[in-house]
């Protein structure tokens, strides 16, 4: 039984998704992600903004957490079956802190999660051969300084240590698999009629310890009284997992009548026809094995002005240019199986935010924001790895001043991400991905919370 | 305090900045199937080898696309899968019945695998060979598995496939194979008893009643003595007389018609024997006889009435199953009959048109309905559905 590597291929989709998170800063969040004009005063802008960080005095450090929680479906053309996401509330942590060395130098440090995402589909969805259960994890440790170079100007720069993890579970099926002589080379097994969407294993991918490194650097500028511009390129880093791949049989539940191409009797399983072919023996194809891959988390450009015709009123506006175009392809290799080589397509993508910040009084902040992201998946490429598409995102948040040192911020934020249609098959080997292939309709939304607590010293 | 930039700049600016926000809202739809009526929305397609597509012994995409329920899909718009086979077939129909040529110079054995893409779904679940029994069981020891029983639905009986394709509409026409095996082996021996019959067909009615299918059309079982591969005994009689057939091929009295005490025109003489045995011999200058009263692969007169009953017998329980779900029903043989009153079923294969040796109407193989019948087949269906369930086209 030749066993292809096509049955590997479903994890290159995980990481060719617009999985990117801005929500990094609660205060930030409350205004729609809008800060390389004006970062927040709690140190997110070491993230955000590095040159915002200049001229920040004393020790400011910050923890705080963004609760994700995702809800979506997918309702199929035909059947009209629609099948939810199970997704629980994720939790997306940061941690900031800042030291001001000088009045124009300052240090800071900072700690987020730029890129990450976590899909979860029963285990019965038809999508479940591109992945049921998948997490992406990009942490970013970034010492950063930052210095004032004139009352107008501010620059800064942090060099990004990246930890990166991934985990994928997906179902593998029987009938994409080469079928063994008499039938010609390249056969597959769907073609001698098994059924198409066949279990008959499981993969479970994991890797963890992968390691990058970025830059991230900052200009600020005020050019007037009340008005600042911001710049902000945060590099790539290309993360080289080397992970396990565990597979454990399933079922297929098929008993085999007459006639079948095995050549066993009728009422022979089909598992123990697959059981006979040795496919999980040590050393075999699918024997738990090791597995490389590597994943770019995409630069990250984003331009922005703010306006603050009050001292009590600030308007700000961005706008984020993402390089997922660098996810063209991706390459899979695994120590049995072979390797694939997935073509993805993603595009680069803009986003546009606008948020406004109140400082209604002395204790109160309030703040408001809305933003528009496109989707970075073509049409030909929407999968339940991550059904992403364009976005309407809304915000709200409320700082607080809780006494001379402690400061608390709160936000909202509504993601609708418009209806997309998508695929749940992967094309059929040696053939593109295709619009062809979509067959149903991607519903995506999420709900988040932020809570950041800020001490100043 | 107020600052210089007064708001009508900011508004310039952030309105500068949110124009790409326009068109922001941009939501696609499900595309779900539009047919003529909700009822057809997921139509699968239940049977033996005339809904699967076969003809003239054979069996490939082309003439899978020309079966009866990929038409009624047509006229239904709604989408429908078929599992189809590569060219030439599995296995690849005749060219010649009577040189036993196949397409490609293949054997009946030969077998081309699936073509590709493998649908998701499969709306024409029907197997060339399936029995009464077979659309719920593949393995019971009567069941009629065979290689297509695989390659068609990898194993799978025709329900547990039709079941994945969320029916809202069914066809179903089976039981042929229930009698056809045994009259083209000239025998009234190992037709289906109509009690088994009936114990087979309710369940599988019962199991698409569970499936939650909304509507359907039953198709009657084939009067399969009226094919045109089985010849009257008085055909051969007349082709003997008429020297069609060689010198060392010898046609008993009993052949000729009863006018002349014979009974050539109550007998039925299945191709297989007349032509695949007595007549390959005799041209190879074996003298052979064809005795119509006493050749076992012979029907007799009351061996034709025993199957004849039994088909009878079969759409009774159709009929009624039909009729107890208010589906429609549609009974082949009111046509069949009215084709062969008017002659244009021969009663003799014509070696003369290899192509089409049983007339217009079968395929050459003489069991098969032609791609010309398959039109028929849907159009007649359809008007059945139509008149049941009120639908405007």
């Amino acid at each position: 039984m030749a066993v292809t590597a096509a049955i590997l291929a479903a994890p290159g989709t995980l990481v060719a998704q617009g999985f990117q998170v801005n929500e990094h800063g609660t205060c930030v969040m409350g205004r729609a992600g809008v800060a390389t004009p004006k970062p927040c005063g709690d140190g997110s802008a070491v993230f955000y903004n590095p040159a915002g960080v200049a001229g920040m005095t004393g020790i400011t450090t910050s923890i705080g957490v963004t609760g994700i929680y995702a809800y979506g479906s997918f309702t199929d053309d035909y059947t009209s079956d629609e099948t939810g996401l199970e997704n629980s509330l994720v939790p997306v942590p940061h941690f900031y802190a800042t030291y001001g060395i000088t009045p124009q130098l300052t240090a800071g440090f900072g700690f987020f999660v730029p890129y990450g995402l976590g899909t979860k589909w029963p285990v019965t969805f038809e999508g479940r051969f591109n992945g049921y259960d998948n997490d992406l994890r990009s942490m970013y440790f970034q010492p950063t300084l930052a210095y004032k170079l004139h009352d107008l100007v501010s620059v800064g720069a942090g060099f990004d240590f990246v930890l990166g993890s991934v985990e994928l579970n997906q179902r593998l099926d029987f009938s994409e698999q080469l079928a063994p002589p008499p039938a010609p080379a390249g056969t597959t097994l769907g073609q001698l009629g098994i059924p198409f969407h066949t279990d008959f294993a499981n993969v479970n991918l994991k890797a963890s310890g992968a390691t990058g490194i970025a830059g991230n650097f900052g200009l600020l500028i005020t050019p007037g009284e009340g008005v600042s511009i911001g710049f902000r390129y945060l590099t790539r880093s290309k993360l080289d997992y080397q992970g396990d791949a565990v597979f454990d049989p399933v079922e297929t539940g098929i008993v085999l009548p007459a006639g079948n191409p095995f050549g066993v009797p009728a009422g022979t399983s089909l598992d123990l026809v697959i059981a006979g072919l040795g496919l999980f023996d040590d050393g075999a194809l699918l024997a738990d094995q090791g597995g490389d891959a590597s994943i770019t988390m995409p630069d990250q450009v984003s331009v922005g002005v703010a306006v603050s015709p009050t001292d009590a009123v600030t308007f700000l506006a961005e706008w984020q240019w993402v390089h997922w175009s660098l996810f063209n392809e991706l390459e899979l290799v695994f120590d049995n199986a072979g390797t694939k080589l997935i073509e993805e397509n993603y595009q680069d993508t803009n986003g546009f935010r606008m948020g406004v910040e109140w400082i209604a009084d002395p204790r109160f902040t309030v703040r408001g924001g809305y933003l528009y992201h496109e989707g970075a998946a073509p049409p030909e490429t929407v999968t339940p790895l991550l059904p992403e598409g364009s976005r309407n995102e809304f915000t709200g948040g409320l700082g607080v001043r809780l006494n001379d040192r402690l400061h608390a911020d709160v936000a909202y934020q509504y993601i609708h991400q418009n209806k997309r249609r998508g695929r749940v098959r992967e094309p059929d080997a040696g053939t593109a991905p295709s619009v062809e292939l979509n067959s149903g309709l991607y519903k995506f939304n999420a709900h988040l919370f932020g809570l950041t607590l800020t001490a100043t010293f | 305090m107020v600052r210089r930039l007064t708001m009508r700049r900011i508004t310039s600016v952030l309105a500068v900045l949110g124009l790409p926000l326009v068109g922001a809202c941009d939501n696609e739809l499900v595309n779900p199937p539009t047919p003529v009526d909700p009822l057809f929305a997921r139509y699968v397609s239940i049977g033996n080898s005339i809904t699967a597509g076969f003809q003239a012994g054979g069996i490939n995409d082309a003439l899978q696309l020309d079966a009866y329920p990929v038409l009624l899909a047509q006229m239904m718009d709604t989408p429908f899968n078929v599992p189809l086979l590569r060219f030439p077939g599995c296995p690849a129909p005749y060219t010649n019945i009577f040189t036993n040529t196949r397409i490609g110079g293949t054997g009946p054995t030969f077998c081309a695998a699936r073509t590709l893409p493998i649908p998701t779904f499969i709306n024409n679940v029907a197997v060339p060979g399936a029995e009464s029994i077979d659309p719920t069981n593949n393995l019971d020891a009567s069941s009629s598995a065979n290689a297509l029983t695989t390659l068609l639905l990898g194993g799978r009986t025709q329900l547990e496939a039709a079941a994945a394709a969320k029916p809202t509409f069914v066809s179903v026409w089976i039981g042929n194979n229930d009698v056809l095996g045994s009259a083209l082996s000239g025998t009234d021996q190992g037709v289906t008893p109509t009690a088994t019959f009936a114990a087979n067909f309710d369940a599988m009615m019962t199991a698409l009643d569970g499936m939650g299918v909304q509507g359907g059309i039953l198709l009657g079982v084939v009067k399969v003595t009226n094919t045109p591969n089985l010849s009257p005994g008085v055909a051969y009689f007349g082709a003997k007389a008429q020297g069609a057939l060689p010198p060392t091929f010898t046609v008993d009295n009993s052949c000729a018609p009863a006018v002349l005490g014979g009974v050539g025109e109550s007998t039925l003489v299945p191709f297989a024997y007349g032509f695949g045995v007595l007549l390959a011999q005799a041209s190879q200058g074996v003298s052979v006889t064809l005795n119509c009263a006493t050749d076992p692969p012979v029907l007799s007169g009351a061996e034709i009435t025993n199957i004849v009953t039994a088909i009878a017998g079969y759409n009774q329980t159709v009929q009624a199953a039909a009729t107890a779900r208010g589906w429609a029903f549609w009974d082949p043989n009111v046509v069949l009959d009215s084709v062969k009153a008017a002659g244009d079923i021969p009663l003799f294969p014509n070696p003369a048109a290899p192509t089409a040796p049983f007339g217009q109407w079968f395929s050459s193989d003489g069991v098969h309905p032609s791609s010309q019948a398959h039109q028929v087949v849907a159009q007649r269906a359809w008007d059945a559905i139509v008149a049941e369930y009120g639908i405007t086209p």
